[in-house]
C-alpha cells in the first residue's frame, strides 16, 4: 500500500460513502409519507449525508492513521458469518433443536485453532452437547419459550 | 420513616427466600444476552399468583433489580449489553476486562448496583407522591429535548471522532424509522419483508450490533478471549471498595440521576446510565481516561441503572403508569391479583406497598453477597472456557435470546443481518453503541416531536410549544451547556499550553 | 381390489372414530393459549384471569405464550401455521383483526380467521383529570365547538379503536377535535393525568383503573357499567355511541367444526361463572357472549360497520 493512501482513512471514507446512499434512499422512498411521517425520515437522511460529507472531507484533509487491519483469518470470519445467515433462516423451518445442533457443531469447527486429535474431537463434542443441552433446556423449559419444532425437531 | 412497622413483615423467612431466589433468578437471566429484565420477570409472574401481593412484589423486584445488574456480566466479558440498561457498561467494562481486569470490573458493577438500587429505593420509600408529579409534568415536548439531550451525549463519547459517532447516531435514527409510523400510520421502509413490519427491535439490534462483531473478531485469531494477568483469588472487593470510596460523589451524583429518569415512563436505564456516563466524565480530573477502561465509568452507569429500578416504581405505584417495560408486567401482575395502584395505594392498602419496598431494600443489600459470588463464576468461566466452546456458546445464545424476545424467528434474522452489518461499520470505524442509542432515542424523539407539534398545532402555536415550557427551558439549557463545554474546555488547554 | 377397498374403509371408519373419541375427550392435555401482544397488558391480564377457571371447567392447565409484534399481526398471521387441534387457541381483537387487512398487508385475512367465541369489551369512554374545567359532557362539547380544534384527546396509536371513536363522535357531536396519537394506554394516561391534552379517548378499564385521579364522561355502553356508576352513557346524553374493543379467542382454521363448538361451549360456561363475572366487571371490563353459531352474523356486520368508517377516514388500503 503506498504511503499517502495508507495515511488516509480508507475505510471510514467507505462507510460514510455507504451512509451517504443510504440517506439517499431513505430521502427517495420518503416521497410517499403522509407529511407527518416523513419530516422526521428526511430531517435525519438529510443530517446523516451532511455528516457523511463532513466526514469525508476531514478524512480526506486531515490524514489520520488508518485502525490496524486486525490480524486476518478471513475464511473463519466469512463461515462464521455464513453459518450464522444460514441458522437464521433454517431455524423455523428445518427445526431449532436440529439446526442448532448442525450450527453449533460447524462453528465449534470454525473457532477451534488446535490440531484435531480423536480425543479432543470427543471431548469438544460431550462438553459442546452439554453446554448447548443446557442452555437449550433452560430456554425450553425453564423460560417456557416455545422453539419451533419445524420439519425435524 | 414511614411504614417502618411494616419492615417486620418484611423480613419472614418466606420473604427473605423470595428475595434471595429472585436476585439470583435475575442476575442469571439478565446476565444472559437477549433476555431481558421484562422477560424474567413476565416468565416468573405467574408462580407470584399464589402468594400475597406483598410476597410478589417483593419476588418481582427482586428479581429486576437482579436482571438490571445481571446485564453488566456480558457487558463486561463479552462488550455485548445483558440488556439495554447496561449499554453505557460496555464503555469502560469491556476495555477493563481486555486490560485483564474484568474481575474488578465485575466485583465494581456489584458495588455500583447495590448502592444504586438502595438510593432509588429510599427515593420510592420517602418520596414517591409528590416525585410522580414530577414525571407528571414532562409531556411529549420535554421527551423530546431529553431525547436530543441524549443524542448530543452520543456526539461527546466518541473520543476518536465526533462525526463519526453522530453519523452513527443517525444511522440509528433512522433504523427507528422503519416499520409502522406511530403518528400517521405510514408504512415506512418496510418493502416487502414481512419481518420488518414491527420495525427494529431494540434487542435484537443491540445482540446484533454488539455481540456478533465480537464473534467475528474472536474466530479471526487464536489468541484467548481475555487474559488473566494474576490470580483469579479473591474478589478484589478490597480494591474496589477502596475506588468506589474515592468514587463516592460520582455514585451519589448517578444514583441520583438514575433515579430521576427512572421515573420518567418510558425512559428506562439505557437513558439514565448514559447520561450518568457523561456527567461523570464531564466532571471527571481525567475525562480521556474514560471509554479505555475507567473504573469510575463503571460506577456512574452501573449504580445509575440500579437505582431506575426504585425510580420506575414511583410512577407505577402512585400514578398506575409503568415506569420502565417491566413496571408494566408488574402493574398487569398486580392487576390480576386485584390491586388498584393509585393515591390510595400509599394510603389506606400502605401495608403492601411499604412492606414490598422494605422488601427491595433487602433484595438490593442481598444483592451485593450473591452478586459477588455469581460474578466471580461468571468470570472465571468465560475465561477460562476455550475459544472452541464459548464462541458457538454464545452464538447460539444471541439466536436463541434474539428469537425469545417476541417469540418470532424475523427478530433472529434481524438480529444477525444489524450483526453482519455492525461488524462491517466497526471496520469503518463506526461502533455499535451511536447506532443503538440512536435507535432507542430515535423512537422517542419523534414520537415527542410530532405529538408535541400536534398538541401546540392545536392552540395555534405549534413552535412556541417547544421553548416555553419551563423543563423544556431546562432542558436546552443542558443541551447548551454541554454542547459548549468541550468547546470551553479546549479553549482553556490551549490557553493553558500557550502560556508555557 | 376388493381388500384394498376395504382396507380402506376400515382406515377411514378408524380415523373418525378416534376423532370422535378423540374429540369427546377434550381436552386431555394442557392448551396453549397465545396471546398477540407483550405481557401485561389487558390481553394478558384477561387470560390470567381465565386460566383458573379453564383448570376448573376442564382439569387442564393452560401455557400462556405472549407472540407481540405489528400490533397483533404477527401472531395472527401465525396462527393458521399451527396444528388444528384444539390445543391451541389465540387471542383476538376486534376491530384490530377488521381494520388490519383493510389498511395494509399484514399477512393474513379476516376471514381466515377462525373465531369461536366474542367473550367481552372494554367500553370506550371519555375521561378528564379529576380537576378538570370540564364537569360533564355538555361542557367537553360546548368548549370543542367554540373553539374548533383546540380541545385534544389522547388515546391509544393511530386508526385504533380510540381514534375511530373520536372521529365517529366527532361526527355525532358536531365538532372538530384532534387527536394525539399515543404509544399505549400508559402514555396515554400519562398525558391525560399531566393535563398535556383537555381529555382521552380510552376505555372504562382504565377509568377503573385510574379511579379518582380522573373523571368519566361518558362511556360507549347500553347502560351504565356497574364499577362506574357516575359515569353516564352516551345513549342518555342522546348520542348512539355503543362500542368498543372486543376480546375474543380463535382457533387455527384446519380445526374440525366439531372441535371448534367444543372450545367455543368451553369459554361460554366460563364467561357465565359468577366469580369470574365478577372478576372481570371489577375491572371494568364488559361482558358479551358471542359464541360460534352467532359468530358469521356478527362477523358480517363488524366488517360493515368499520369498513364504512375506514372509508369514511380514508385509510383503506389503496
Amino acid at each position: 500500500m503506498s504511503e499517502s493512501a495508507a495515511r488516509r482513512d480508507l475505510p471510514g471514507i467507505a462507510g460514510a460513502a455507504f451512509f451517504i446512499v443510504m440517506g439517499g434512499l431513505a430521502l427517495w422512498f420518503s416521497r410517499e409519507f403522509t407529511p407527518l411521517g416523513s419530516v422526521f425520515p428526511r430531517t435525519i437522511a438529510v443530517t446523516m449525508i451532511l455528516l457523511s460529507v463532513a466526514y469525508i472531507a476531514v478524512a480526506f484533509l486531515r490524514p489520520a492513521a488508518a485502525a490496524p487491519a486486525p490480524a486476518a483469518s478471513t475464511w473463519r470470519r466469512v463461515a462464521l458469518m455464513v453459518v450464522l445467515v444460514a441458522w437464521a433462516l433454517l431455524l423455523e423451518r428445518v427445526g431449532f433443536l436440529v439446526t442448532s445442533i448442525a450450527c453449533y457443531a460447524a462453528i465449534l469447527v470454525i473457532s477451534n485453532y488446535d490440531r484435531w486429535t480423536p480425543r479432543m474431537a470427543v471431548m469438544y463434542a460431550l462438553s459442546g452437547a452439554a453446554v448447548l443441552g443446557g442452555l437449550y433446556a433452560i430456554f425450553k423449559f425453564v423460560l417456557q419459550v416455545p422453539l419451533p419444532a419445524g420439519m425435524l425437531l | 420513616m414511614p411504614g417502618i412497622e411494616f419492615l417486620l413483615g418484611a423480613l419472614t423467612p418466606f420473604n427473605i427466600l423470595l428475595a434471595v431466589g429472585g436476585v439470583i433468578a435475575g442476575t442469571i437471566i439478565g446476565a444472559l444476552p437477549g433476555l431481558t429484565a421484562t422477560m424474567a420477570i413476565a416468565v416468573l409472574v405467574p408462580f407470584t399468583f399464589g402468594i400475597p401481593p406483598s410476597s410478589a412484589l417483593i419476588a418481582l423486584g427482586a428479581i429486576y433489580t437482579g436482571a438490571i445488574y445481571g446485564g453488566a456480566y456480558s457487558a463486561v466479558l463479552l462488550n455485548t449489553p445483558g440488556t439495554p440498561s447496561a449499554i453505557a457498561t460496555t464503555f469502560d467494562g469491556y476495555p477493563m476486562a481486555k486490560k485483564g481486569d474484568g474481575d474488578l470490573a465485575i466485583t465494581l458493577a456489584c458495588l455500583a448496583s447495590v448502592i444504586g438500587g438502595l438510593v432509588g429505593a429510599a427515593f420510592l420509600l420517602l418520596l414517591a407522591p409528590p416525585m410522580a408529579q414530577v414525571a407528571l409534568k414532562f409531556g411529549p415536548v420535554e421527551y423530546f429535548w431529553l431525547a436530543v439531550f441524549g443524542l448530543t451525549l452520543i456526539a461527546s463519547l466518541s473520543e476518536s471522532s465526533v462525526l463519526r459517532g453522530l453519523v452513527g447516531a443517525c444511522v440509528g435514527l433512522l433504523l427507528g424509522t422503519v416499520g409502522v409510523a406511530e403518528v400517521g400510520g405510514d408504512i415506512r421502509y418496510v418493502g416487502n419483508f414481512q419481518a420488518l413490519l414491527g420495525g427494529f427491535d431494540v434487542v435484537s439490534a443491540l445482540i446484533g450490533l454488539y455481540c456478533v462483531p465480537v464473534l467475528i473478531d474472536l474466530v479471526a485469531t487464536p489468541d484467548p478471549h481475555l487474559k488473566l494477568t494474576h490470580q483469579v483469588a479473591g474478589f478484589r472487593l478490597g480494591e474496589a471498595l477502596r475506588i468506589a470510596w474515592a468514587s463516592k460523589v460520582n455514585l451519589a451524583r448517578s444514583s441520583l440521576i438514575g433515579t430521576v429518569v427512572g421515573i420518567l415512563p418510558g425512559a428506562g436505564g439505557s437513558i439514565a446510565s448514559l447520561v450518568a456516563y457523561s456527567e461523570a466524565k464531564r466532571v471527571a480530573k481525567h475525562p480521556e481516561r474514560f471509554g479505555k477502561g475507567e473504573p469510575d465509568g463503571v460506577l456512574a452507569t452501573e449504580s445509575s441503572n440500579n437505582a431506575t429500578v426504585g425510580g420506575g416504581f414511583i410512577p407505577t405505584l402512585v400514578l398506575g403508569i409503568p415506569g420502565t417495560p417491566p413496571d408494566a408486567v408488574i402493574l398487569g401482575a398486580l392487576m390480576v391479583q386485584g390491586i388498584r395502584t393509585g393515591p390510595q395505594l400509599f394510603g389506606e392498602q400502605s401495608e403492601i406497598v411499604y412492606t414490598f419496598i422494605y422488601g427491595l431494600f433487602i433484595a438490593t443489600i442481598l444483592m451485593l453477597p450473591i452478586g459477588l459470588v455469581i460474578g466471580r463464576y461468571a468470570f472465571k468461566s468465560i475465561v477460562s472456557i476455550p475459544k472452541a466452546l464459548l464462541v458457538p456458546s454464545v452464538a447460539f445464545l444471541t439466536i436463541v435470546g434474539s428469537f425469545a424476545v417476541q417469540n418470532n424467528a424475523h427478530d433472529v434474522q434481524q438480529m444477525v443481518a444489524l450483526g453482519i452489518f455492525g461488524w462491517l461499520a466497526s471496520r469503518a470505524g463506526f461502533t455499535a453503541s451511536p447506532i443503538v442509542l440512536g435507535l432507542i432515542l430515535g423512537t422517542i424523539a419523534e414520537s415527542g416531536f410530532v405529538r408535541g407539534y400536534l398538541i401546540g398545532n392545536a392552540r395555534g402555536e405549534p413552535v412556541s410549544e417547544f421553548f416555553t415550557r419551563p423543563i423544556s427551558i431546562g432542558i436546552i439549557v443542558f443541551i447548551l451547556i454541554g454542547l459548549m463545554y468541550p468547546v470551553i474546555t479546549a479553549r482553556r488547554r490551549a490557553k493553558g499550553s500557550t502560556n508555557e | 381390489m376388493k381388500s384394498i377397498a376395504k382396507t380402506f374403509a376400515g382406515a377411514i371408519a378408524l380415523t373418525a372414530a378416534t376423532i370422535g373419541i378423540a374429540a369427546a375427550a377434550y381436552p386431555e392435555k394442557t392448551i396453549n393459549y397465545i396471546i398477540a401482544f407483550g405481557p401485561g397488558g389487558e390481553s394478558d391480564v384477561s387470560a390470567r384471569l381465565q386460566e383458573p377457571f379453564f383448570k376448573k371447567y376442564t382439569g387442564q392447565s393452560v401455557a400462556i405464550q405472549y407472540k407481540a409484534g405489528a400490533g397483533g399481526a404477527a401472531a395472527w398471521s401465525q396462527i393458521n401455521s399451527v396444528p388444528g387441534d384444539g390445543y391451541t387457541i389465540i387471542g383476538t381483537n376486534l376491530p384490530h383483526i377488521v381494520l388490519q387487512p383493510l389498511q395494509k398487508d399484514v399477512g393474513y385475512k379476516t376471514a381466515e380467521i377462525a373465531n369461536v367465541y366474542w367473550f367481552h369489551y372494554t367500553p370506550d369512554a371519555i375521561m378528564v383529570p379529576a380537576d378538570s374545567p370540564y364537569k360533564t359532557l355538555k361542557d367537553l362539547i360546548a368548549a370543542a365547538k367554540k373553539a374548533p380544534g383546540t380541545v385534544t384527546f389522547t388515546g391509544s396509536g393511530t386508526n385504533t379503536a380510540n381514534h375511530l371513536a373520536q372521529r365517529r363522535f366527532d361526527k355525532l357531536a358536531g365538532m372538530t377535535t384532534t387527536y394525539i396519537p399515543s404509544k399505549g394506554t400508559g402514555e396515554s394516561n400519562t398525558a391525560l393525568l399531566g393535563k398535556h391534552v383537555s381529555a382521552a379517548f380510552s376505555y372504562s378499564t382504565v377509568g377503573v383503573q385510574l379511579g379518582s385521579q380522573v373523571r368519566c364522561l361518558a362511556v360507549a355502553m347500553d347502560k351504565r357499567h356497574p364499577a362506574l356508576p357516575d359515569c353516564p352513557t352516551f345513549k342518555e346524553m342522546g348520542y348512539d355511541l355503543v362500542s368498543g374493543a372486543y376480546r375474543g379467542l380463535a382457533v387455527p382454521n384446519t380445526t374440525p367444526k366439531a372441535l371448534q363448538k367444543q372450545v367455543s361451549d368451553l369459554i361460554g360456561k366460563i364467561n357465565k361463572d359468577p366469580a369470574f363475572v365478577k372478576s372481570m366487571e371489577d375491572k371494568g371490563f364488559a361482558m358479551v357472549d358471542i359464541g360460534l353459531d352467532q359468530m358469521d352474523a356478527f362477523m358480517a356486520k363488524e366488517q360493515k360497520q368499520t369498513e364504512a368508517i375506514a372509508r369514511e377516514m380514508g385509510i383503506m388500503k389503496k
